[in-house]
């Protein structure tokens, strides 16, 4: 028995739910952003792994493979990779941004949007 | 682009249009000018009304009705097919002689108003606003699509709900300034009432079968078109009439607009917290749309929905009619005494529409009840002109006090006709004819109203006939407290009107005495349409049967 | 051709009150120096809104210092009560010029049509009337309204009344409001008054008499609160003029709710307000409907006409300018329901005779009641509005009881002669009122402060006791030939009820007229056994009226006597009725009953206030307890007028009104509110839940993707 998609389904679920239990419960807004980027990856891992192993047969003539992979998903994760990186940035940003004027990167402060 | 030269070629788009890009334009030009240029476009438009007036006249052929507008433009506006169902609403104006007094009663009530907020804070803002809904009530009273008609219907909202809302009076009313808490209470009460007739017009629309479906109301109006057959309401389990439904969810509309009784508390409301020219704007025009509503849609397009209801009617009538007067003897506010004549008086309309299409009480068995139903309709019509431009120059005189004593509470006046007797003379002359004094605009309509009424709901009018003492007794005695007796010295500063205010007093007092002496050209105007009415309640009537 | 063109009677006043009103009383505005200067609106606007509430208080403490101020110089004429000018500008003079100059026209034009009718008789005018002036507002084939003008005998007998004594008193006017302030408006009013009555006397139709009968009310309005500002005297129960303007208006907008109900069951039933049409129309009428409307019909007359129990506008109506209520209160406007009556007469004769018992009986009640309330009345106009009332009541008996002979004519005689010597009296008690003024510098109403008048006033003096015979019935005058005439129908009638009533009034008449004769002009000491001079009681010196004034009294007191000689009356209103036959009338016993009573009257109030001093008698009735409970009663108007102010303010304005706004604010505004309260806290409950940090939205997020996730499992296995 090899690596199978399960494999790959679990670690992701695993590595959201530490990623979301860190979003969470961290009070640092550091730590939340942290999280966050867990939980990205996680949903890279599923994808990755969705991408591996949903396969298509094909004939080829030089008899080089007769199965191939759909990409769609290894591009998505690429693009998260992308747009989370993007993302970091401007998230650092701002969490500087609150620090100067606040003094406190603590998320349970940070509530000007309540009602 | 051939449809849109059409629709630029008509007068009546233009009759819109003008007060639209007056109203850009006074916004954007400098607050010195801008008087001047709203000016300059209410008058256009007034002008531009009495020009469709004239050539209709001088067309010799009378002011038509709903079947023969003398003047109309009907044009493709949107349709499409989606499904099995064909979504089509036209642009369709028209102006007939039910139409065209209240059409020429806007543009001249808003020159005038433009006249009499001439100093008022933010100037070019408000005389925009003011330019805004003239345009949009102009297109209820010209609109003839159903759906064009609910457009205007809510456009003319929103100047309204921001010039209450902006300029009225900062007392505090329930928690909030009062021109906040009044300008959301005449907004929902509106948005309550047209969603009912949304959904009356969209049942309406969809009954019809098949890809000919319209909303224009000339084709709905023809006795063969109406909404016919019964409907088995899902909740109550009550089966009804359809155009009894259809009638009651659109009359729910105009009800809250006239307003009648149990709508009617957000009138007072608005008419305290809102500046003068806005008072007179709502009182004199906003007011009759609920009333052209009633005639020009229900009583035409439903006269056996209004059949069916008219018993209730004549009763709410004759309720608006004495318990809007009995409130007004202890108000102690001039304006908010005026807004409940209003509920008062509109409900002489009330009155005459349920006379035109009520079955009666057969108190008075015979034929010849055609005439007299006519005559109500008439009379009903009639008091929407004549009591718009009374009301009018009462929240003017009212107005006048206001910008000079700050207050209008009647208390604490006293006598001060001293000080102000131009003022005195024009305010008991706008008392005089809203209690319906001979001679003068009121009396026209009451007299016509009550007469003939009292054939067909003969109990009901002798009741409301009461209304007569009351009227006299707290108008009279409002003028009495402000303007007579003993002179109160503390008003020894108090200036007369100046003679921009006396503008639209003496033009209003004109009119109301022309329309008094001499209703003939009025209803030379109005009669065609209303004997249509009539005719075509009669054909529809007699199909039933 | 003379008929065509009596339109321009018509409209002669109106274009006077256009002139005046557009013309001269605005050059007489300009013309007029300033004589207060009015502080200008900057300077003390902002102070005065610095300090609204310092102003409350001083407000109040006006009213106080006012309180006392009238107490120190009780009665006082200050400026508010009666504002005059230095001199009259040449505009306000102007303006009587133009109004008298028109009401000459119109007089000699209405004159001229009278004798011209009595001279040659028009058939036509005589059967139908010729219509002068009409045009439509709505014409529907079976229904029309339409205004419409027209003359027949009627209405130039009316006519000829109204313009004479109008003319008149406008020519009076000119001494009596010398100085007035408002001279150009008051000409003005009088001749809008002159157009409105003379409406109702070319009425053709229900439409515009009703048009008429409205704007004679507008025009009473306006002339008794011709005094904007003047304050009221409690202390001799005189409303101010506003208050009494209004109570004039709102009492016969009582009445005018009957006359239009009545109206709009003849017009319902026959389609038409026209009057030559409904007297054929009504006889296919159902009789009870008919009589419902005649009953409803009077009502109007009740009102304007100040019967019980409308009655109670009159007396206070006295607080316009006296020529006003010679006028209005006397002579024309009051009259007007008698006019009305008369002019249905075919109607009320239609109807049931319950519908004619009504009227006679409300009119014999009436008459009797009012003559009671004056007997003791002080103030010298209340007393004059009460015999007016009561007068009034003996129109409408007369109207009753004349049956298809006489028709109309009785009552409109009483009206005719009634006319005349009631403007005389009033004219005279105006006389004697400018003239105390003009001692005293006060206002002096009350008889009890003036006495010997006649030797110091003699033409106002012999005028007023003319006027005073001929009220009375004094054989030869003309008060003798129109009520003997009333009271002698009512016994031939067999009307024992009514005619008990009109003799008991008819001395109560004589009594109290002779009373406030000797008391204002005669008094124990003076010639003619008191009768004429004696004591004056008031201050100053006191001295007669210009010749303006004089004048009128002489030209009116010549109809007061001769009216009554006009025997062709009837015949003249009714080509088919009976004549006033003046020998018959002399030849019945029941007219000397009538006289004799009278001179009872007459003789008994001689002999009280001529032979005893005034003090005298008030001391004696104030010693016996039933007198003085009597006195009391009466002296108040049998409460009634109490009655009315706590039942307009505890019953209308403290409960109905009270409760109808109660119900608006609290029930329907509160349900609306209600419903309103009802979401927003809704609202501001969960609004909670934005807590505004990130994380419990996460948490709220994420819990739902999770609830939403193991239901969909759970849907999925179920499905399956």
């Amino acid at each position: 028995m090899g690596l199978t998609l399960n494999h790959f389904l679990i670690l992701g679920a695993v590595l959201f739910c530490i990623g979301l239990y860190g979003a969470i419960s961290k009070h640092n807004a550091i730590a939340v952003l942290m999280g966050i980027e867990i939980m990205l990856n996680a949903v890279n891992v599923t994808m990755i792994g969705f991408s591996f192993f949903n396969t298509v047969k094909v004939h080829r003539p030089d008899g080089f493979g007769n199965y191939a992979q759909y990409l769609t998903g290894q591009i998505f994760a690429i693009f998260i990779i992308t747009v989370a990186a993007a993302e970091a940035a401007v998230a650092l940003a701002m969490i500087i941004a609150i620090y100067r004027k606040r003094n406190t990167v603590d998320v349970g402060e940070i509530d000007m949007m309540k009602w | 682009m051939e449809n849109i030269q059409q629709i630029l070629s008509s007068d009546l788009t233009w009759i819109i249009l003008l007060p639209l890009i007056g109203s850009l334009i006074v916004y954007v030009s400098p607050t010195k000018q801008s008087r001047w240029l709203a000016l300059a476009f209410s008058a256009a438009v007034f002008v531009l009304s009495l020009t469709v007036f004239f050539r209709i006249l001088g067309a010799g052929k009378g002011f038509g009705d709903l079947q023969n507008l003398p003047d109309s433009i009907h044009t493709d506006w949107i349709n499409f097919q989606a499904g099995s169902v064909n979504f089509k609403i036209d642009y369709f104006l028209g102006i007939d002689g039910l139409s065209l007094p209240m059409v020429i009663l806007n543009g001249l009530l808003t020159m005038l108003a433009v006249i009499g907020g001439w100093e008022k804070k933010r100037t070019k803002e408000y005389l925009a606003l003011l330019l805004f809904l003239e345009a949009g009530v102009m297109g209820v009273f010209m609109a003839l699509d159903l759906f064009l008609f609910f457009l205007f219907w809510e456009v003319e909202l929103a100047p309204m709900f921001l010039l209450i809302g902006f300029w009225g009076s900062d007392v505090i009313k329930h928690g909030m300034p009062g021109r906040i808490y009044s300008a959301w209470k005449f907004l929902l009460y509106t948005f309550f009432g047209s969603v009912f007739m949304l959904i009356g017009i969209i049942l309406l629309y969809l009954h019809q079968q098949g890809s000919t479906a319209t909303a224009s109301m000339q084709y709905l109006a023809l006795p063969a078109n109406m909404i016919t057959g019964t409907i088995q309401l899902p909740l109550f389990g009550v089966t009804m009439s359809l155009q009894l439904l259809t009638f009651l969810l659109i009359f729910i509309a105009f009800a809250v607009k006239i307003p009648m009784f149990p709508f009617h508390t957000w009138l007072p409301d608005a008419h305290t917290d809102a500046p003068t020219e806005v008072s007179v704007i709502l009182a004199g025009v906003l007011l009759k749309m609920g009333a052209y509503g009633l005639i020009r849609v229900c009583l035409t397009l439903f006269p056996i929905g209004v059949n069916q209801f008219a018993g209730w009617l004549a009763v709410i009538a004759v309720i608006n009619i004495l318990y809007g007067a009995a409130i007004c003897l202890v108000q102690t506010d001039m304006k908010k005494l005026i807004a409940y004549s209003s509920v008062s008086h509109m409900g002489i309309i009330l009155l005459g529409v349920a006379a035109a299409a009520g079955a009666g009480n057969g108190i008075f068995p015979g034929a010849g009840d055609e005439a007299f139903r006519t005559a109500a309709l008439t009379g009903a019509t009639i008091q929407m002109f004549s009591h718009g431009i009374i009301t009018a120059l009462l929240f003017f005189c009212v107005g006048v006090i206001y910008d000079h004593a700050h207050t209008r509470e009647i208390a604490v006046f006293g006598g001060i006709a001293k000080r102000t007797p131009m003022l005195a003379t024009l305010f008991t002359f706008a008392a005089m004819a809203s209690l319906g004094l001979p001679g003068l605009a009121g009396f026209v309509a009451e007299y016509m109203v009550f007469t003939s009424s009292f054939r067909i709901w003969t109990i009901p009018t002798a009741v409301a006939v009461f209304t007569m003492i009351l009227t006299a007794a707290y108008l009279l005695w409002m003028i009495k407290r402000v303007f007579f007796g003993p002179f109160n010295p503390r008003w020894n500063w108090l200036p007369d009107a100046n003679l921009r205010e006396l503008i639209p007093l003496v033009a209003l007092a004109g009119l109301i005495v022309f329309v008094g002496i001499y209703p003939a050209p009025l209803i030379g105007v109005i009669t065609n349409s209303v004997g249509a009415i009539m005719t075509n309640w009669h054909t529809a009537m007699a199909v039933v049967r | 051709m003379l008929y065509q063109y009596s339109w321009t009677v018509l409209f002669a006043p109106l274009l006077a009150f256009a002139v005046i009103i557009f013309v001269t009383r605005v050059w007489d505005m300009l013309s007029r120096p300033r004589v207060q200067e009015v502080p200008a609106h900057g300077d003390t606007h902002a102070d005065i809104h610095g300090s609204i509430d310092a102003h409350h208080d001083s407000h109040d403490e006006h009213i106080a210092e006012a309180g006392a101020h009238s107490e120190a110089e009780h009665g006082h004429l200050d400026d508010d009560d009666d504002p005059k000018v230095p001199f009259l500008t040449p505009g306000a003079k102007a303006s009587a010029y133009v109004a008298l100059v028109l009401m000459a026209f119109a007089c000699i034009y209405s004159w001229v049509l009278l004798i011209n009718s009595v001279v040659s008789p028009d058939p036509t005018l005589v059967k139908t009337g010729y219509t002068v002036f009409q045009y439509t507002w709505l014409n529907l084939g079976n229904i029309n309204y339409q205004i419409a003008f027209h003359i027949d005998h009627l209405a130039i007998a009316m006519m000829v009344v109204v313009t004479t004594v109008t003319l008149l008193v406008q020519f009076y006017s000119q001494g009596y409001m010398q100085n007035s302030a408002g001279y150009a408006r008051f000409y003005s009013y009088l001749s809008l008054f002159a157009f409105s009555m003379l409406v109702i006397v070319f009425a053709q139709n229900f439409l515009v008499i009703f048009t008429g009968w409205e704007l004679v009310g507008l025009s009473s309005y306006l002339l008794i609160g011709f005094w904007i500002n003047k304050k009221a005297k409690p202390e001799e129960q005189r409303p101010s003029p506003a208050s009494a303007a209004l109570q004039a208006f709102v009492v016969n907008r009582i009445g005018d709710v009957g006359f239009i109900i009545g109206i709009m069951i003849l017009f319902v039933s026959t389609g038409t307000f026209e009057f030559s049409k409904l007297q054929i129309a009504v006889l296919g009428m159902n009789k009870t409907a008919l009589t419902v409307a005649m009953i409803c019909i009077f009502c109007g007359a009740i009102g304007k006409s100040a019967q019980f129990p409308l009655h109670v506008w009159l007396p206070s109506a006295m607080e316009g300018p006296t020529p006003v209520s010679a006028l209005i209160h006397a002579a024309t406007m009051v009259a007007a329901g008698v006019y009305m009556v008369a002019r249905t007469f075919p109607l009320f004769y239609a109807a049931d005779p319950v519908a004619f018992q009504v009227v006679g009986w409300i009119g014999a009640f009436t008459a009797f009641f009012a003559a009671t309330i004056a007997l003791v009345q002080s103030d010298f106009k209340r007393v004059l509005a009460f015999s007016t009332i009561s007068q009034l009541g003996y129109m409408f008996v007369g109207l009753a009881v004349a049956g298809s002979e006489y028709g109309a004519g009785p009552g409109m005689f009483h009206l005719f002669t009634h006319a005349f010597f009631k403007a005389l009296l009033f004219l005279g008690a105006g006389s004697v009122l400018f003239a105390l003024h003009h001692a005293t510098h006060r206002e002096v109403q009350d008889v009890r402060l003036m006495g010997g008048l006649a030797t110091r006033m003699p033409i106002t003096a012999a005028t007023w006791l003319i006027a005073t015979l001929a009220i009375s019935g004094f054989p030869g005058f003309s008060g003798f030939f129109s009520k003997e005439t009333i009271i002698g129908l009512a016994y031939d009638h067999q009307q024992w009820g009514l005619y008990a009533l009109t003799l008991v009034t008819a001395g109560l008449t004589a009594f109290y007229m002779l009373r406030a004769f000797i008391l204002a002009f005669g008094g124990k000491g003076g010639y003619l056994g008191g009768l004429w001079g004696g004591p004056y009681r008031g201050e100053g010196e006191v001295h007669e009226s210009p010749p303006t004034m004089t004048i009128p009294l002489i030209l009116l007191a010549i109809p007061s006597v001769l009216a009554g000689y006009w025997t062709g009356f009837f015949t003249y209103l009714n080509p088919d009725a009976k004549p006033l036959d003046i020998a018959q009338l002399l030849s019945l016993p029941d007219t000397w009953i009538g006289v004799a009573v009278s001179l009872v009257g007459l003789i008994v109030a001689y002999a009280i206030y001529a032979r005893v001093e005034l003090t005298k008698i008030e001391a004696f009735v104030q010693s016996r307890p039933a007198l003085r409970t009597v006195h009391r009663i009466l002296y108040n108007r049998y409460y009634i007028d109490a009655f009315y102010d706590w039942l307009v303010k505890y019953v209308l304005l403290n409960g109905i009104c009270w409760l109808a706004q109660a119900f608006d604010t609290y029930v329907i505004d509160g349900i609306v509110n209600g419903v309103a309260s009802l979401i927003t806290g809704f609202g501001s409950g969960v609004r909670r839940v934005e807590t505004g940090q990130v994380q419990s939205y996460m948490i709220g997020f994420f819990g739902g993707v999770a609830v939403l996730a193991v239901l969909a499992l759970v849907l999925i296995n179920v499905v399956k």
